[in-house]
C-alpha cells in the first residue's frame, strides 16, 4: 500500500495558490476571497489582518507582487487583491485587535530597534503573551517608516493591534553590546539599515541558518532591514521571527528559514478562458459591491486535474486526500464494530480508467489505490461480494463447459494464432464471433480458439490470488496450444494481459484485421469512434479502427474529451452493481458529448450506449454486416444462452462435431412475459434463479398465499442475494406455474426458527 | 401491505403477523418486525420494503 500512498505526499490538493506564493505574508486568499465575495468585509479584514499584523502599514508598502503570478493576468486583468485588501480595511468600522486570553509565559524576549520588523516581532511575541522588552535608540517608533510613510497612519497600527499587550518600551536606549541584555532568553537584533549587528550577519545555526545563534543558553536573531529586507519584507520578517522565536523557545533549535515559500503549482496548471476585465474602483476605492465582484472574478487557484476528469470524484464530490483517508480507515484491519469503514461502496463504485493517475501531475495513481482497496477488502473477508457476485457468477458461467472453447483448428494441434473474444462479445453478438473466425481460418488456417473469460472480473472484486490462478490457467491453455500469438478483441482483455501475462505475445483484433486485409462492405454514414478507457495505451489498435472504418467508406467525426483523454463508459470496475446512478451519470455524460452515432470496439461500451438509447456500433457489425443489439439488446438469462448456443455453432461448424450443451433442467415450467423479463434483466435475475427459487419453494411448501389475489410468494437464496418469487399455479400437477413479480434483496433472513423470542440463537446450535 | 389483504402460510395455513426477525448483511446483525408465521416462522418481505427500507439499509451499512 506505501506504493500507492507515498505519492499523496506530493498531493496539490491543498497546494498554495500562485498569488500566495508571491505574497509575503502568505495571506490566505482562499478564505479572504470567500469572505470578501459574500461581502463579509469585516470577516475579510480579520484574515488579511491575521497575516499582515499591521494592516493599514502592509496596504501602504505593498506593491502587489501578488499580481504578476495571476493566471488571470495572463489573457487580461489579474485580481486586483491590493484594492480588494484596501476595501476590507476601509469598510471595517472596527479594526481594534482581538484580544485573547492566554496565561503569561515566563521566558523574556529582548528587541533591539522599534523599526518596522521589531514592532512586528513585538506583535506576534507579545501576542503570546512573552515578556517583551524593546530597545530603541532614538526616542520614537518607527524606524525608517518616519521617511517613507505618513506617521499618523503606522503609529495608528501599532497603537490599535498592541492596544491589548503588555511590554516595556525603553525607547533612548541604545544596546552596543550584548552583555547588556544579561537574563533574555531570545534577542531579536532590528536595528535597521546599517545598523549594528552584533556580529550576527556572518553568523549561522548547526543547519546552514543564516542570522542566528545560540550562546549560553540565549537565542539571537537577526532581520527586518539590517538584513537586506525592503521595508515590506521587513514587516513579514518581523511577523515570521514571532514564530521563529516561539519554536526557539519550545524546542531550543536554532530554525530559521529564510527562503521564500512558493507554490508547487506548475506555470499553466490553472487555464481561464476569456476572463471578464477587473472591476474598476470608480471612486479610487472598492465599494462593497465592487469588492464583492472583483472577489467573485477570482478562479481560487488550486490543483484538481483529478477532480475535474475523474467521474467518481466528481459525482462524489471528493477531493483525493479525503478519498485516500477513507480507504486508509476503511482497509485497516480490525472488527467492523471497532472502526469506520466508509469507502467500501466507494472503493468498489471506481471504474478502474486509470485517467486519475494520467492527469495528475504527481503521477498519483488513485485507481491503483482503489484496487489494493478492494483486494485487502477481500484478504479480511469484508469485500461486500453482493457488489461483485453477479460478474463473478456470469465469469464462471462464461467459463463453464457450457460456454468455454479452447481448441485447435480440426486436424490441427500446434497453432501460431489463436482468437481470445472475450466473454462478452459473444454473449451480446454470437454470430459475430462465428464470422470473424471465419475469416481469420480463411487467412491462417492455424488460428485456435480461445473462448474465455479474461478474468478481470476476479481482479475488479479484489480476487487476487483467485486472478493469478486463473492467469496460470490461461498461460498453460497458451501453452498447450502450441503458444500462438493471441489476436485479443477486447480491449480490456488486451490491457490486462499485457500487464498480468507479459510473456504472451498478443496483437489487437482491429490492427490484425488490418494486417490481413480483411475488411467488409460498403458504410456511406458519419460516425465518432468513441475510444475505451482500456485503449489509452493502445495507439495503434484505436488507429486501427479508425482505417478500418475508412475503408468501409464511414466518414469520422471527433469526440473530444473521449479521443483525448479515453474515458470510460461506465462499465469498467463493475462500478454498476456497487451504484447504479452513478454508472447511469457515466454513461450519459459520455452520450452527452456528441449526437453523432458511436462507433465502439468494446462491446460493453456498446451495450452501455445502447441501454442508454445511444446509437452505437461495434467496429465488427459494420464489417461482417451482423450485429442485432440495436434492434434488441439480449437480457443476462439469453446473454448465457447466447454463449452455449454459440458454442455449439462453432464446434458444429468449425470442427463438425454435435454437442448438446446441458441445460440445467427443473421439474416445473414458468411463463414469464416480456415485461417481467425485461424486469428480471434490469435487477440482474437469472430466469434461472427464478425456476430455482419456484422449484425450490414448491419442493419444500414454503409459500406464502395471498388470499385476495391466490398468488404464491417464496424466496430462495443463492450465493449472497435472496430472490423472491411471487408466481400463481396454472397446473400444480403438471408443474406449470406463471410468474407474476420477481424481486431481491441482499440482507440475509437468518434463522427463520429464531423468532418471538421463544427460541434463541444458541438453542439451534 | 395497506390493503387487508390476507397472507396466509402455505404449510400451517396460519395467517401472517409482524413479528421480530433477524437479518444479517455484512457481518452485521439486526432484528426488525416483518410479517411471519406464528406456527413455522416463515417469514415475507415484499417488494416495497425490499426496495424501500431494506434497499435503504443496505445502502448505509455499505458507507458505514
Amino acid at each position: 500500500m506505501k506504493r500507492y500512498l507515498e505519492p499523496f505526499e506530493n498531493c496539490m490538493e491543498k497546494e498554495i495558490p500562485y498569488c500566495v506564493g508571491d505574497c509575503p505574508f502568505h495571506i490566505e486568499i482562499l478564505n479572504f476571497m470567500e469572505k470578501a465575495a459574500r461581502g463579509s468585509m469585516k470577516a475579510a479584514f480579520k484574515v488579511y489582518r491575521n497575516a499582515t499584523g499591521f494592516p493599514r502599514i502592509a496596504n501602504a508598502l505593498c506593491d502587489a507582487p501578488c499580481q504578476r503570478s495571476c493566471p488571470l493576468g495572463e489573457q487580461g486583468d489579474p485580481v486586483r487583491l491590493d484594492l480588494l485588501e484596501k476595501a476590507a480595511l476601509e469598510l471595517t468600522a472596527d479594526t481594534s485587535a482581538t484580544d485573547y486570553n492566554i496565561p503569561p509565559k515566563k521566558e523574556k524576549i529582548a528587541i533591539i530597534g522599534a523599526g518596522l520588523s521589531g514592532m512586528a516581532a513585538l506583535l506576534r511575541l507579545s501576542t503570546k503573551k512573552y515578556t517583551v522588552e524593546v530597545f530603541e535608540k532614538s526616542d520614537r517608533t518607527g524606524g525608517h517608516l518616519w521617511d517613507i510613510l505618513d506617521p499618523e497612519l503606522f503609529q495608528k497600527d501599532f497603537e490599535e493591534q498592541l492596544a491589548h499587550q503588555d511590554y516595556t518600551l525603553h525607547l533612548n536606549t541604545e544596546i552596543k553590546n550584548l552583555s547588556e541584555l544579561s537574563g533574555f532568553d531570545a534577542v531579536y537584533i532590528a536595528t535597521g539599515k546599517d545598523g549594528q549587528d552584533f556580529g550576527l550577519l556572518e553568523k549561522a545555526g548547526p543547519t546552514g541558518d543564516k542570522f542566528c545563534a545560540e550562546e549560553q543558553g540565549t537565542g539571537y536573531f537577526a532581520g527586518g532591514q539590517l538584513i537586506g529586507d525592503t521595508p515590506l519584507y521587513a514587516l513579514a520578517g518581523g511577523l515570521a521571527v514571532g514564530t521563529v522565536i516561539d519554536n526557539y523557545l519550545k524546542t531550543k533549535s536554532l530554525y530559521y528559514p529564510k527562503g521564500h515559500k512558493k507554490t508547487r503549482m506548475c506555470v499553466g496548471m490553472i487555464q481561464v478562458k476569456d476572463p471578464s476585465p477587473a472591476v474598476s474602483a470608480a471612486g479610487g476605492s472598492y465599494t462593497k459591491e465592487e469588492a464583492c465582484q472583483e472577489a467573485a472574478r477570482c478562479v481560487r487557484c488550486q490543483c484538481s486535474a483529478c477532480k475535474d476528469h475523474c467521474d467518481l470524484l466528481e459525482f462524489m464530490d471528493k477531493q483525493p486526500l479525503r478519498v485516500r483517508d477513507e480507504i486508509v480507515a476503511t482497509t485497516l484491519e480490525g472488527k467492523s464494530e471497532l472502526k469506520a469503514t466508509p469507502a467500501k461502496r466507494l472503493m468498489s463504485m471506481c471504474n478502474q480508467c486509470g485517467i486519475c493517475k494520467e492527469v495528475c501531475p504527481e503521477d498519483i495513481d488513485l485507481d491503483g489505490l482503489f484496487l489494493l482497496g478492494r483486494q485487502k477488502m477481500h484478504k479480511q473477508g469484508k469485500m461486500p461480494w453482493p457488489y461483485h457476485d453477479f460478474w463473478l457468477r456470469d465469469m464462471a458461467q462464461a467459463n463453464s463447459e457450457q460456454a468455454a472453447l479452447l481448441r485447435a483448428p480440426k486436424g490441427q494441434s500446434a497453432c501460431g494464432y489463436a482468437l481470445f473474444p472475450g466473454c462478452q462479445l459473444g454473449a451480446s453478438e454470437p454470430e459475430l464471433i462465428v464470422k470473424l473466425y471465419d475469416s481469420l481460418l480463411n487467412q491462417h488456417p492455424d488460428t485456435a480458439m480461445f473462448l474465455q473469460c479474461c478474468g478481470v472480473p476476479l481482479l475488479w472484486a479484489g480476487d487476487r490470488e483467485g486472478f493469478d490462478a486463473h492467469m496460470a490457467q490461461f498461460h498453460q491453455a497458451w501453452e498447450d496450444l502450441g503458444q500462438p500469438m493471441m489476436i485479443i478483441a477486447c480491449p480490456t482483455c488486451m490491457k490486462h494481459f499485457k500487464e498480468y501475462l507479459p510473456q504472451i505475445p498478443v496483437v489487437s483484433l482491429p490492427e490484425l484485421l488490418r494486417q490481413w486485409d480483411i475488411s467488409g462492405g460498403c458504410c456511406e454514414e458519419t460516425y465518432a469512434v468513441f475510444d475505451p478507457c482500456s485503449a489509452r495505451d493502445e495507439e495503434g489498435m484505436r488507429q486501427a479502427v479508425r482505417d478500418l472504418a475508412k475503408d468501409l467508406g464511414i466518414s469520422l467525426e471527433t469526440l473530444p474529451d473521449n479521443n483525448e483523454y479515453f474515458t470510460c463508459c461506465g462499465t469498467g470496475g463493475h462500478g454498476a452493481d456497487a451504484n447504479l446512478e452513478y454508472a447511469e451519470f457515466v454513461a450519459k455524460k459520455r452520450i452527452s458529448e456528441s449526437s453523432t452515432p458511436y462507433i465502439t470496439y468494446c462491446i460493453n461500451c456498446r451495450d452501455t450506449f445502447l441501454k442508454q438509447g445511444k446509437e452505437a456500433r461495434h467496429i465488427l457489425e459494420l464489417i461482417f454486416g451482423e450485429g442485432s443489439g440495436h434492434q434488441h439488446l439480449p437480457t443476462i438469462t439469453q446473454r448465457q444462452e447466447n454463449r452455449r448456443v454459440l458454442k455449439e455453432t462453432l464446434l458444429e461448424f468449425f470442427w463438425e462435431e454435435q454437442m448438446n450443451i446441458e441445460r440445467k433442467e427443473y421439474p416445473i415450467t414458468v411463463e414469464i412475459s416480456s415485461e417481467l423479463k425485461e424486469k428480471l434483466d434490469e435487477e440482474r435475475i437469472l430466469e434461472e434463479q427464478i425456476l430455482h427459487t419456484i422449484d425450490f419453494c414448491q419442493r419444500h411448501g414454503r409459500t406464502i398465499l395471498d388470499e385476495e389475489s391466490g398468488t404464491l410468494s417464496g424466496y430462495c437464496q443463492i450465493g449472497y442475494m435472496t430472490y423472491w418469487a411471487e408466481y400463481k399455479a396454472l397446473d400444480e400437477a403438471a408443474g406449470k406455474f406463471q410468474l407474476v413479480n420477481a424481486y431481491s434483496h441482499r440482507t440475509k433472513i437468518e434463522l427463520e426458527a429464531v423468532w418471538n423470542g421463544i427460541k434463541q440463537e444458541i438453542d439451534l446450535q | 401491505m395497506a390493503s387487508n389483504k390476507r397472507l396466509i402460510c402455505s404449510k400451517c395455513e396460519c395467517e401472517l403477523k409482524a413479528m421480530d426477525t433477524q437479518f444479517t448483511y455484512l457481518d452485521k446483525k439486526f432484528r426488525h418486525k416483518v410479517l411471519r408465521c406464528p406456527k413455522c416462522g416463515q417469514v415475507f418481505i415484499p417488494e416495497d420494503l425490499a426496495k424501500g427500507k431494506m434497499a435503504q439499509l443496505e445502502k448505509s451499512l455499505e458507507e458505514k
